[in-house]
């Protein structure tokens, strides 16, 4: 049951979306699919004077964009999974998110980006691919690495009055990728993730890991590695700020990260996609 | 009694489907949020963020003039409209300590999460922004968390006048241990945590309280389990006489002793009823569910055996993290788990010792296995350490171990009279169900292609259907049959349902005997006013007392039927047999006359042909079963339970070593709870306690920090196992009739969960053989496991 009342805002475009988030004095919070959102204000931990809804506002498509894949920020999991143009490693990360069918028809990339929530799939996942963030304020835009959005637990580059309005992911790379998510049941959140770009010499171009630390991690010491444990150890010697929530604790996620990574770049050579 | 000599072959035993199954598949079935009476209000409860403080100050004056609020109160204020609510259990009245319950904390909160203060507004949503107005002032006291640390000299006390944290000491000792284990060939000492976990149904708690003030009565509808029972308390709570007090329990998703009652938000919906004259709902809500505990044990354990695999001697001295003292049954499982030692295993020393403390946690609620999940826990580990001690397989340790088939009723160490069984036919079963020895030959090829694959045994004793004296936790049940001029049949029972089906198989066992269809049959429960006065459901007792006492009424309007069909077919009462709605001579078939029109005959040509019988076609009847005995032995022990179902598990694990993540691959088990009324049910429940027995195992835990903060608040924190986590439950039945229940039953329900847990626990084990681990606490998590992992390498 949310307490008290809010003002919900429904903008047809992405200008009105803008200008209605310029327009909102006090707290506001931006409605992608609104898994993290609604909950939240069910239970009081988000008590906003005013709701953009942007499910209408015509941010839910998949299409080329000068060699890059954009995908709208309201696009679900589902969505993404339905586009014939989607990376086919997000696709991967997409079919596991947890939550089953509700949370893939409703959840979408862009909301789990702007959330940030560390024990999750989608920050370190747009990391790996090299994605690029596309933020928008009433009058202007701005371009971000995915390596750069994300400032800590929950902490986004998102500047009052911004909101996120496509995700650019380059065309498929040269090479193979592999996504590897560790959790703990069905129902878990995911305790560590890694996503791995494996070039055509079987060497490793590219590696995320998620889950393990308040940020994603960009393991610039893997590139180049040709072995699991040579990843592993690539992982081990990468500093990180570890990351505790209610299942596992920092110090067992780093412990499994090199493995974690050493499974992601297996499945990137084994078959081009991890489980 | 003639009614059990006779073949039943129609109902009784045949996987009939739920006979209302539709209204729950299509939405129809009301459940308590259902419940909406016109002007209703709704109530919200504010509870405390520490664990442990003093109260100084409540103001509720602003909350009271915010938006659809009509009433508010504080602790203070409830004080003088409630009384203490009763314990369900009291622990004075076995020798323990006790403490007052309020609805709503006074001076002093001793958990986070405690009721302080609440209100009622228009809507639910008005009712929760009022609560951010009541201003509370704490003084933050130091909090007690962990069992040990409660028990230590010097702990700071959560209640004061008692001189430290103990709730209760209960010793259940037999025999010589220390002289037994200087003679054993081997003595393990070991550890056990086992963690604070619950039942999370599905529907949370919920409560309709209607107080009308011109006939002075109070109608409380209410997700509840133990409506009689319930109106007791209700009653002395709010000073009223219990036939003031019309308890009607909803439509239940699901119970487990959760909805077992001793809340405060049951009489708190009353007092604001009260109060106010409008109907008062709360609905519960899941982080509100997920504070109630159960288990949370460290357990030490010495055992001592022999070279050839017999256990000569046990000593499991352990302390009970029971959380704070609510009204609530749930500290009770604690008694339980010491007074099940050393279940179906032949031990002649033993000295159990349980010592209950508490802690600034929330209270435990009753929650299924009811304390002997954890005694079969630790002995079936105990079991496996002596097989790998030994060198002697797991299974083969068990049947030198077992009570034999000849020696029941045996009595245990603990004065319980186990009634029946076949332990090691039923081990057989299900080693031949596994195919026990090929699984061990594929192990062995595993673990040279360097997998660990672990396979995993365990036996589970459920003593089932208790009687717990000076309690409402009572070992017998009343039934109502009552057949109408039409010949349908409307039985009324003091058995609750938890949404299983106890209901359609009560009246396959009424259809049976009165010779009618299950769709001739209807069945109210949960109505105090409707039904005879009986105490809901727990301990696998539905069938055990509800189901024998509806036999034995419908045994009595039969004994009708047939006079008064003899009389109307001129023919002897002998001769008479009812069947498919008929009564019909077994002389002659061709000679017959609908049921039916006998029972018109009863009520509509009474001094015609039934003046040998005493209309109407009604009949009340109790049953007590054999079986319980509060007279104490010349050991002072008592014998609380009438039946002992039992089942043997198998599960199939591998283990990644490399993050310490168990898969389950096959999990089978063999059930013995008796006759078997109705296999769909039975099954059904194995397979429910089976996954509560998987999340018990793996991932289900209730963590605080060492502060008091509930961590575990929401299903994202405390994982329930999903469909996708469970492989198929292969299952055997072995029916050993009870011989002290008029059907021979024995209770289902509750098995399950202390089997799986640790049949997974024993698998886990099996496969890290050869790293020499030992996890010496569970839930067996991947942190668990990989910890326990890099210890045993060290």
């Amino acid at each position: 049951m949310i307490k008290g009342a809010f003002d919900y805002h429904t903008p047809a475009s992405l200008e009105e979306a803008a200008s209605a988030l310029a327009s909102v004095d006090g707290e506001v919070s931006v409605i992608s699919g609104g898994t993290w959102v609604v909950p939240e204000m069910t239970h009081g931990v988000r008590r906003p004077r005013a709701v953009v809804d942007l499910r209408r506002a015509g941010l839910g498509t998949v299409r080329r964009d000068n060699g890059a894949v954009a995908i709208g920020t309201t696009v679900t999991y589902s969505g993404l999974l339905a586009a014939p143009d989607g990376p086919a490693v997000l696709k991967v990360m997409a079919s596991g998110v947890t939550g089953g069918k509700q949370v893939h028809n409703q959840g979408t990339l862009g909301g789990s980006a702007c959330y940030a929530n560390p024990s999750s799939d989608v920050p370190a996942a747009l990391v790996g691919v090299d994605a690029t963030l596309r933020l928008v304020r009433d009058g202007g835009s701005r371009e971000i690495a995915a390596a750069d959005f994300f400032r800590g637990s929950f902490k986004t580059a998102l500047e009052p009055g911004e909101l996120l309005s496509e995700i650019l992911v380059p065309a498929e790379p040269q090479g193979r990728f592999g996504y590897y998510k560790f959790k703990f049941s069905e129902s878990s959140w995911p305790i560590a993730t890694a996503t791995c770009l494996v070039g055509s010499d079987g060497r490793v171009a590219r590696l995320s890991l998620g889950g393990v630390s308040t940020t994603p991690v960009l393991v610039s010491a893997a590139t180049g590695a040709g072995e699991a444990g040579d990843v592993a150890a690539a992982v081990a010697a990468t500093e990180f700020e570890p990351w505790t929530d209610g299942l596992a604790d920092g110090g067992y996620r780093r412990r499994i990260a090199g493995v974690i990574a050493g499974r992601a770049f297996a499945a990137a050579t084994r078959d081009g996609e991890g489980s | 009694l003639s009614a059990i000599t006779e073949p039943h072959t129609s109902y009784v035993g045949s996987s009939e489907r739920k006979h209302n199954g539709d209204r729950f598949l299509t939405g129809r079935v009301e459940y308590i949020n259902d419940v909406v009476l016109p002007g209703t209000v709704h109530m919200a409860v504010l509870r405390s963020p520490h664990a442990h403080a003093r109260i100084v100050r409540v103001d509720t004056t602003k909350a009271k003039n915010a938006p659809g609020v009509v009433a508010a109160l504080s602790g203070e204020d409830a004080r003088s409209l409630c009384n203490p609510i009763p314990h369900f259990i009291d622990p004075a009245a076995f020798g323990g300590k006790t403490a007052e319950v309020r609805v709503l904390a006074v001076d002093k909160v001793i958990y986070q999460g405690q009721p302080v203060a609440a209100v009622v507004a228009a809507t639910a949503g008005d009712a929760q922004a009022a609560l951010d107005l009541i201003e509370v002032e704490y003084e933050p006291l130091q909090a007690v968390v962990h069992g040990g640390a409660a028990s230590a000299e010097g702990a700071t006390l959560i209640h004061e006048e008692w001189g430290d944290n103990v709730v209760i000491t209960v010793p259940f000792v037999e025999g010589d241990v220390d002289a037994a284990l200087e003679q054993a060939d081997h003595v393990i000492e070991e550890t056990l945590q086992i963690q604070r976990y619950s039942s999370q149904s599905i529907e949370p708690r919920g409560y309709v309280a209607s107080w009308d003030e011109s006939s002075e009565m109070l109608t409380f509808h209410g997700a509840v389990q133990n409506p009689h029972p319930l109106r007791f308390v209700l009653a002395k709570a709010l000073n009223l006489d219990e036939g003031q007090v019309r308890v009607i329990a909803s439509s239940l998703g699901g119970a487990f002793g959760l909805k077992m009652h001793g809340h405060p938000e049951e009489p708190l919906t009353c007092v604001f009823s009260r109060l106010t004259g409008r109907p008062v709902k709360w609905i519960e809500d899941r982080r509100e569910t997920l504070l109630v505990g159960g288990r949370e044990h460290s357990h030490c354990i010495t055992v001592g055996f022999t070279n050839d695999g017999k256990v000569t001697a046990l000593r499991d001295h352990f302390i009970a993290n029971i959380g704070a003292l609510g009204a609530t049954p749930g500290w009770g499982m604690a008694f339980l788990t010491a007074l099940s030692f050393p279940t179906g295993y032949k031990i002649p020393n033993t000295d159990c010792v349980v010592t209950a403390v508490t802690t600034n946690k929330a209270p435990w609620n009753a929650t299924r296995g009811y304390g002997k999940e954890g005694t079969n826990l630790v002995m079936e580990r105990v079991m496996d350490m002596v097989a790998a001690r030994t060198g002697i397989d797991p299974a083969e340790v068990r049947r030198r171990n077992f009570i034999g088939k000849d020696e029941f009723p045996y009595k245990t160490n603990s004065g319980l009279n186990v009634d029946s069984g076949d332990y090691h036919a039923l081990l057989d079963k299900v080693l031949d169900l596994v195919d026990y020895d090929s699984l061990r030959e594929q192990q062995a090829k595993a673990r040279e292609e360097g997998r660990h694959i672990g396979i995993g045994i365990a036996f589970e004793l459920t003593p089932e259907a208790a009687d717990i004296p000076g309690s409402l936790v009572t070992g017998f049940d009343t039934s109502t049959v009552r057949m109408d001029p039409s010949g349908k049949v409307l039985l009324l029972t003091g058995v609750t349902t938890p949404g299983s089906g106890n209901d359609t198989s009560m009246m396959q066992i009424v259809a049976d005997e009165l010779g009618v269809l299950l769709s001739d049959v209807t069945v109210i429960q949960g109505d105090t006013t409707v039904c005879p006065y009986g105490f809901g459901h727990f301990s696998g007792r539905s069938m055990v007392v509800g189901g024998n006492a509806a036999l034995l009424a419908a045994g009595d309007i039969k004994q009708k039927l047939v006079k008064v069909a003899a009389a109307m077919l001129e023919a002897d009462e002998a001769d008479i047999r009812l069947g498919q709605r008929m009564a019909t001579l077994a002389s002659d078939p061709e000679k017959s006359i609908p049921i039916a029109d006998v029972a018109y005959a009863v009520y509509s040509l009474t001094f015609i042909f039934a003046k040998g019988v005493e209309p109407p076609l009604e009949s009340t009847r109790v049953y007590m079963p054999d079986n319980i005995d509060h007279t104490p032995d010349e050991k002072g022990r008592i014998q609380p339970y009438p039946t002992y179902s039992n089942a043997i598990h198998a599960a199939v694990v591998e283990v990644d070593v490399e993050t310490g993540k168990v898969t389950l691959e096959r999990l089978a088990v063999g059930h013995d709870c008796g006759t078997v009324i109705n296999p769909l049910y039975v099954e059904g429940q194995m397979e429910g306690a089976i996954a509560m027995g998987v999340g018990a195992g793996l991932t289900e835990e209730q963590r605080y920090d060492d502060e008091g903060n509930f961590i575990s608040n929401s299903f994202k924190r405390y994982l329930l196992p999903r469909a996708k986590d469970m492989p198929s439950i292969e299952m055997v039945h072995q029916v050993t009739p009870s011989p002290f229940t008029l059907l021979g039953v024995k209770g289902a329900g509750e098995a399950g969960i202390g089997g799986a847990q640790s049949a997974i626990a024993n698998a886990v084990h099996d496969a890290l053989a050869p790293l020499g681990v030992t996890v010496r606490k569970m839930p067996l998590t991947p942190a668990t496991v990989l910890d326990a992992i890099e210890e045993a390498r060290r």
